[in-house]
């Protein structure tokens, strides 16, 4: 977040005298510059916010309709559930990649659009997950306590499940939201990402394998970051997990 | 006493954490004799087994001596021992048998890897097992806690061991199976010459097997005599306590009056098979219908239907004077305030993210009862009848022992003044001294509110404390059905006399 400030060298800025540079200390552009002289390192790391931004939206959106969606099937049981479970299974049935190339393609290539793709990738499991949780706890003698007091399943959902939920939620969203950041990596990797200026780490990585034989940290400045990205969050994930769960509840 | 199989001499055993477990813990165990291990949870029971076995968790620090046929019993001796000159049995069979894998598949792997030299056949027949080649095919979700139970001591008897630990390996089990394995035990120890400890919390165990008792208070022995003096005279307060406890006082009177629950030809079917048939049962205000029967007779879908938690069919069904699956919606909700549940796990009965006032104020709530204030004011009220502290009400469940957690649970069943309270095994997961204080606590609110209680258990002593009258229930079917002290003195039909055999 903070990169813009860090470096003081303009992201798009092109010095046609220092086109390729290889990294290093004395010149200023620590991790190179690229094949029209821009520089490397800050334009991963702002290449690494806007992906950051987008796996983030996305999990949000993942969070809302999962837990929503999972909350409610794994509360009401039942037919409903049973369909509930069998729309998600047609829909995760339909090759996701496929179509989201499709629909960018066809309403042209906008960042909303995208993560709204791929926030709704991420909730169908994460809507799975929490339905078999939400159904596990539903028989548990505290719910069914509640319902034997008079709640109906609007109060079991609000008041019982979903704040039983929140922890197992939060620990799937930290795995979710690296895969997220994967998945938009690879469609700015096919070049269906966002438009220029602004580019995500997947979209520096396409320039960077144009640029691989002469000038190969084009490439591995962004893909390291990624990885280290990627590795951090699941590294968070464990964190969590072991934090939240306590025995017999998350 | 000749020569001692296993000898502890000022055993002490410290976690890493700091808190000490057991302290100057000294016994011995000759072959063939029964110590029983005696006390409640949290007194070091497990640990003393762990530490026999070398199972420590890591960081625990052990101090004083241990001697297994007079040799040093080490970390590094016990690892030898494990499975061979030392056996252990656990509470949960489930747990302990892999899943997916034949009972016989898994005998005789240990078999084989003990070069016992018997086969799967004699093995299930020594533990009182069906020994045909097709029972030992079935899975462990095919058998019975009792049978499980059983092909786990087959297991740890594999490589013929010396000592056995039996660690609550009846704890889990209805009385009739847990009486089979008690018989089981016995005559190994008798035809093996086995070292046995029995480790466990029940009286009734105890003084079936036991030669010796071992009585074992926060870490330290309290108490360690022959069976006859303990039961005889007990040598310590704290031996009386736990047997005042367990020997309670006579069967109150047959109640009479106007009906709360009137039920004829109800049936019920739970997971899709046939739980209930054909079941009559009546209860006058202000009694107590104790409903008892082996796990898997159908009680506690008894229970959901009850509390209209699950569907049932009845020719008359009257719980609190209506039939909840007639009533309209909102009918059904107000109906809710008359009869009320305390399930058996006090472990999972409140909500662990809300804390005992929030708990406590959720009835209220939900039918809209009071304001804050007069809220605020009921739920100390209710602590205050459940003889809970008022301080306890920030709590989370967590931080509650779980005599306190059944406390708040059955608070929260009083908070909308029920008529009909249905108690699920509402004291078996609790220790003896604590399940007497619940009862009694029952009994109380019976006697000062005028309570009715269905009250379900296979704790036949319990049920002879609280209950007017009785149910005998067997495979969803009533088999007898009358007052306390007629089926408990006089039982006619051949179960009753099975499960009261079991728990005398």
């Amino acid at each position: 977040m903070v990169g813009p400030w860090l470096r003081p060298f303009d992201a798009w800025h092109t010095d046609w005298t220092q086109l390729q540079i290889a990294p290093g200390i004395t010149h200023g552009h620590w991790l190179g510059s690229d094949a029209i002289g821009r520089d490397v390192f800050v334009r991963t790391l702002l290449a690494g916010r806007v992906s950051l931004l987008l796996g983030f939206g996305a999990g949000a959106i993942a969070l809302l309709f999962g837990l929503a969606y999972g909350a409610l099937a794994g509360t009401l049981g039942g037919a409903i559930e049973r369909l509930m479970m069998r729309a998600l299974d047609v829909v995760s049935a339909l090759p996701f990649l496929l179509i989201v190339v499709l629909l960018l393609t066809l309403f042209g290539r906008s960042g909303v659009l995208l993560v709204v793709a791929v926030g709704v990738y991420a909730c169908i499991d994460l809507a799975r997950m929490l339905r078999a949780e939400a159904a596990r706890l539903r028989v548990l003698p505290f719910v069914q306590a509640a319902r034997a007091l008079g709640a109906g399943p609007w109060w079991l959902l609000t008041r019982h499940i979903v704040p039983n939920l929140l922890g197992f939620a939060v620990v799937y969203l930290s795995l979710a939201i690296p895969q997220a950041i994967l998945v938009e990596s690879f469609l700015s990797f096919l070049g269906l990402g966002l438009d220029e200026p602004s580019v995500s780490l997947g979209g520096l990585l396409a320039e960077g394998v144009q640029e691989l034989e002469d000038a190969p940290w084009v490439l591995l400045a962004p893909g390291g970051f990624l990885a280290a990205l990627l590795i951090a969050f699941t590294l968070l994930g464990d964190a969590l997990r072991a934090r939240l769960q306590r025995p017999g509840v998350a | 006493m000749s020569v001692a199989k296993l000898s502890v001499r000022q055993l002490c055993v410290r976690y890493r954490d700091g808190d000490v477990v057991l302290r100057d813990l000294s016994f011995d165990l000759a072959a063939g004799e029964c110590l029983a291990v005696l006390g409640e949870s949290g007194s070091g029971k497990s640990t003393l087994a762990r530490t026999l076995i070398g199972l420590l968790p890591n960081g625990a620090r052990t101090n004083g001596e241990l001697r297994f046929d007079g040799e040093v019993l080490d970390i590094a001796a016990a690892a030898r021992l494990r499975g061979r000159g030392i056996g252990m049995v656990f509470q949960d069979a489930a747990a302990s048998l892999h899943p997916l894998r034949r009972i016989g598949v898994q005998l005789s792997e240990a078999l084989r890897r003990a070069q016992a030299g018997r086969t799967v056949s004699d093995a299930l027949g020594e533990v009182g097992l069906d020994a045909s080649s097709t029972f030992a095919t079935r899975y462990p979700y095919e058998l019975s806690g009792g049978q499980r139970q059983r092909v786990m001591i087959a297991l740890a008897l594999a490589a013929s061991p010396e000592l056995l630990i039996a660690d609550e390996v009846t704890s889990a089990l209805d009385p009739l199976a847990a009486r089979e394995i008690l018989d089981v035990l016995a005559r190994l120890q008798r035809d093996r010459r086995l070292a046995l400890l029995f480790i466990s919390h029940d009286l009734l165990a105890v003084r079936h097997l036991a030669d010796r008792v071992l009585l074992l208070r926060h870490g330290v022995v309290d108490a360690l005599v022959d069976k006859a003096i303990f039961f005889a005279t007990p040598p310590s307060d704290y031996a009386r306590v736990l047997l005042a406890a367990a020997v309670r006082g006579a069967a109150p009177l047959l109640v009479s009056g106007t009906a709360v629950l009137q039920v004829q030809a109800l049936s019920a079917d739970y997971a899709e098979r046939p739980a209930l048939r054909d079941i009559d049962l009546a209860l006058p205000r202000g009694g107590a219908l104790g409903v008892i029967g082996a796990s898997g007779s159908g009680k506690s879908t008894l229970a959901r239907v009850l509390l209209a938690l699950q569907s049932g069919h009845a020719r008359t069904l009257q719980i609190a004077g209506a039939d909840p699956f007639v009533l309209s919606h909102a009918a059904r909700k107000s109906w809710r305030r008359r009869v009320q549940i305390v399930f058996q796990d006090p472990g999972m009965a409140l909500d662990p993210r809300m804390t005992v006032a929030e708990t406590l104020l959720e009835p209220l709530r939900l039918h809209g009862i009071g304001d804050a204030t007069t809220r605020a004011a009921r739920v100390l009220e209710l602590l205050a009848s459940v003889q809970l502290d008022a301080t306890l009400a920030p709590r989370y469940p967590q931080q509650l022992s779980g005599g306190q957690k059944q406390r708040v649970a059955i608070a929260r069943a009083l908070a909308l003044d029920p008529e009909l309270l249905v108690c699920d095994e509402a004291v078996s997961a609790l220790d003896l001294p604590v399940q007497a204080e619940i009862l009694a606590l029952l009994q109380d609110l019976q006697r000062m509110r005028g309570l009715s209680l269905v009250f379900i258990s296979h704790d036949l002593a319990a049920v002879r404390v609280l209950c007017d009258r009785v149910l005998v229930l067997e495979q969803g079917r009533v088999v007898e059905h009358g007052a306390t002290v007629d089926v408990l003195l006089r039982p006619q039909h051949a179960h009753t006399r099975a499960l009261l055999a079991a728990s005398t």
